[in-house]
């Protein structure tokens, strides 16, 4: 096992220099897929990862610590739009896995036929067929299994009373985690060490068949000879003070996995002169957002599961998924309406506080553009279609709540009441459909290199090859043509799955 | 600058209310902390989000005087409006503000306590390889390795 982490040095120094067969850039869900299956058949792997390898006792315990530690710039990354929606992604071993809530849903088939109908792919049974081959593995190796009754906390039982009051076709999460201790902090990754996040998983199982992980180290570009991408260069920055260490450099005999985000895949093929119309174009996301219900007596949706119930039931017909959520109080401040004392008065309230979710499959398209300093900035504009569906999803768990018996239901939308009574929420049905109004979050993202037969649509063919270059792969969410319209993770990983394999076989 | 982003989060957080307001928190700390490592991103935000409060009463009260020269009921009133205000910046202005504010109070072992909620544990902030925690030997003979870092690593292995 040869793990690296911050060299200090200059640039003047003498960069470390590794080979491998496949170098892997990113060590999130679609980075540690691919390199898990080279690295189980038998192949020299280097894996590339920007941010520190942290264990579950590293883990910050505060919104401040999180926000520090785990998150890609401080969690603040704005989707520049109409609205200013925070793009929500985490920069360490193990990616964005580390502080997700682990939901794993099998990909639908309909969306593999669409990637069949709308961009060019070739026998999509098949695909579909190896997808779910994958699924079947990864809910094994990972403990893929619905959300224990005895973990789930108030929260979530809650919602699955108001589900079956409403008959939403609703069911326990199925979530990639061993044991779940109920505290409710998956945003903050779980220091019981029972998330099979890739940083405890995948990635040390890597690195016990003999691959090689580099960490603080920001792959800077691809190395190119030719139209054959090489390796990967770029300098280690140090997690806490930033400042830069020692160059690297880490060739591939073989190929270049790219799986470093949705955004940041794009920004590094931008970076590295891949010529692409389609390069950081079709940029898509499942927008969400949370309806606070208050409840008579203390729910602490900080005990329990964090996402331990889900409902599909409306994905078909509005491609709406409706959740459980926690937030931690220190974000509660936040997302509470007002300010000054009357805001205090209102927080008084936490402990009566459910929050439950919506994410909409949005058609919106956006764009991820690289600055001159090379970093990414995503443009996204929702229209009102879109809107309309959001909305009617936060009518709906506003409906939930009022099922559950709150006493009142708090929607965060500028312009209608802070609170609504059960019997109000007709008013949350008719309300504004301005972004501008609404407090949403975007944690699902695709797209910036999409697969496709067109090289003038997309970045990558079917199977995910940078189109006219060789050796250059992307395994991550920017590869993906469309939104999903469910949680991405199982499909990111599965399709990395495959790609590692096309590889081998190669 | 200081006096500034202290006027910001504890007009958005007073005391005086149902629950202590950030006042009761160690709040003089978390300054500290904040510059020590937050992000530029946050830093321009709060003292932006402190100059809109303290120069905008008379989009509010009709009051062309500073935020300062306000009683407190009238500086209660001042950040209540601003929070509900119809221009989508002014908002988010005070909602950066306002998720400052909250990951200073929420975090407060004391509101927690009034609260009823655990006390939160330490962000540790280590990591692999970090001299401070690191399992392996620091590499003797590289620049890496400063000699306080390997004090460190001979006292946690003692
Ligand atoms: C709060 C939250 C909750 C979520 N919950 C769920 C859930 O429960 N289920 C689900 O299916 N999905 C969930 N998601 C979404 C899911 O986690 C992501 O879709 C998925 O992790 C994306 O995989 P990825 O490999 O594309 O990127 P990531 O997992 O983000 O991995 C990318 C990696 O690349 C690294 N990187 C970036 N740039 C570089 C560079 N230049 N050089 C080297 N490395 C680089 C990053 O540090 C990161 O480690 C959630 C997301 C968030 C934010
Ligand atoms: S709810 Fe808590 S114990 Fe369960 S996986 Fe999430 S962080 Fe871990």
């Amino acid at each position: 096992m040869t793990h690296l982490a911050f060299q200090a040095g200059s640039r003047f120094d003498r960069p470390v220099e590794v080979e491998a067969d496949y170098v892997v850039v990113g060590t999130g869900a679609g980075g540690a897929a691919a390199a898990v299956v080279l690295a189980r058949g038998g192949a020299s792997v280097a894996m590339v990862e920007a941010g520190p390898w942290r264990d579950p006792a590293d883990y910050p315990a505060s919104m401040w610590g999180t926000l520090r530690d785990m998150m890609d710039g401080w969690g603040v990354n704005l989707a520049i739009g109409r609205a200013l929606w925070p793009i929500v992604q985490a920069r360490l071993v193990g990616g964005t896995t580390v502080i997700n809530s682990a939901i794993a849903i099998r990909t639908p088939g309909e969306v593999v036929r669409e990637w069949r109908d709308d961009h060019g792919f070739p026998d999509s049974d098949a695909l579909a067929a190896a997808i779910w081959r994958h699924q079947d593995a990864i809910e094994a190796e990972l403990h893929v299994s619905p959300t224990p009754r005895a973990s789930a906390g108030r929260s979530n039982d809650l919602a699955a009373r108001a589900g079956a009051a409403l008959d939403l076709n609703d069911h326990a999460m199925h979530r990639a985690i061993r044991d779940c201790a109920g505290s409710g902090a998956c945003m903050q990754g779980c220091k019981h060490d029972r998330k099979r996040s890739t940083n405890v998983t995948w990635v040390p199982e890597a690195l016990a068949a003999g691959a090689t992980l580099l960490s603080c180290a920001p792959v800077a570009r691809v190395e190119l000879r030719g139209r054959r991408a090489v390796g990967v260069r770029g300098a280690f920055v140090h997690p806490t003070d930033q400042r830069r260490g020692k160059r690297f450099v880490v060739r591939a005999r073989k190929a270049v996995v790219i799986a470093a985000s949705a955004t940041h895949s794009p920004a590094l093929l931008h970076r590295s002169g891949i010529r692409s119309r389609a390069l950081g174009r079709h940029f898509r996301a499942h927008p969400g957002v949370g309806v606070f219900g208050v409840y008579d007596t203390p729910v602490d949706m900080n005990s329990g599961a964090t996402q331990g119930w889900s409902s599909t039931a409306l994905r078909a017909t509005k491609g709406l998924k409706l959740e459980t959520l926690a937030i931690p109080l220190e974000l509660v401040a936040s997302r509470l309406g007002g300010a000054g004392s009357q805001l205090i008065g209102r927080l008084g309230d936490y402990r009566h506080l459910a929050m439950w979710a919506v994410a909409v499959r949005a058609e919106a398209v956006g764009r991820v553009v690289t600055t001159p300093t090379g970093k990414p900035v995503v443009f996204y504009d929702i229209g009102r279609r879109d809107m309309e569906r959001l909305r009617d999803g936060a009518h709906v768990i506003a409906q939930m709540h009022a099922a559950a018996g709150a006493r009142a239901i708090l929607p965060g939308v500028f312009g209608l009441p802070y609170s609504l009574a059960p019997d109000e929420l007709g008013k949350l049905a008719a309300g504004p459909t301005d972004p501008r109004a609404w407090t949403a979050i975007m944690t699902h993202l695709f797209g910036g290199c999409v697969m496709g037969a067109d090289p003038r649509r997309a970045v990558c063919d079917p199977r995910g090859r940078v189109h006219g270059y060789d050796g250059l792969v992307v395994a991550d969410a920017s590869a993906l043509p469309t939104t999903l319209g469910v949680n991405p993770q199982h499909t990111i990983m599965a399709l990395a799955r495959v790609r590692a394999e096309e590889l081998l076989a190669a | 600058m200081r006096w500034l982003e202290r006027f910001a989060l504890r007009a958005v957080m007073p005391a005086g209310g149902a629950l202590p307001g950030i006042e009761a928190t160690n709040l003089d700390a978390f300054l500290d902390r904040f510059h020590r490592e937050g992000p530029a991103a946050f830093r321009i935000g709060l003292v932006a989000g402190g100059a809109l409060i303290l120069a905008s009463p008379v989009l509010t009260l009709r009051r062309p005087v500073p935020a300062s020269w306000l009683t407190p009921e009238q500086l209660d009133q001042h950040v209540q409006r601003l929070a509900y205000h119809p221009l989508y910046p002014v908002r988010q202005s005070l909602f950066l503000v306002k998720m400052i504010a909250g990951m200073c109070w929420g975090a407060d072992p004391a509101i927690r306590a009034t609260l009823g909620v655990t006390p939160l544990g330490p962000d540790p902030g280590t990591w692999r390889g970090d001299a401070a925690r690191s399992p392996e030997p620091p590499k003797l003979g590289e620049r890496v390795i400063s000699l306080d870092a390997f004090r460190r690593w001979a006292a946690a292995r003692r």
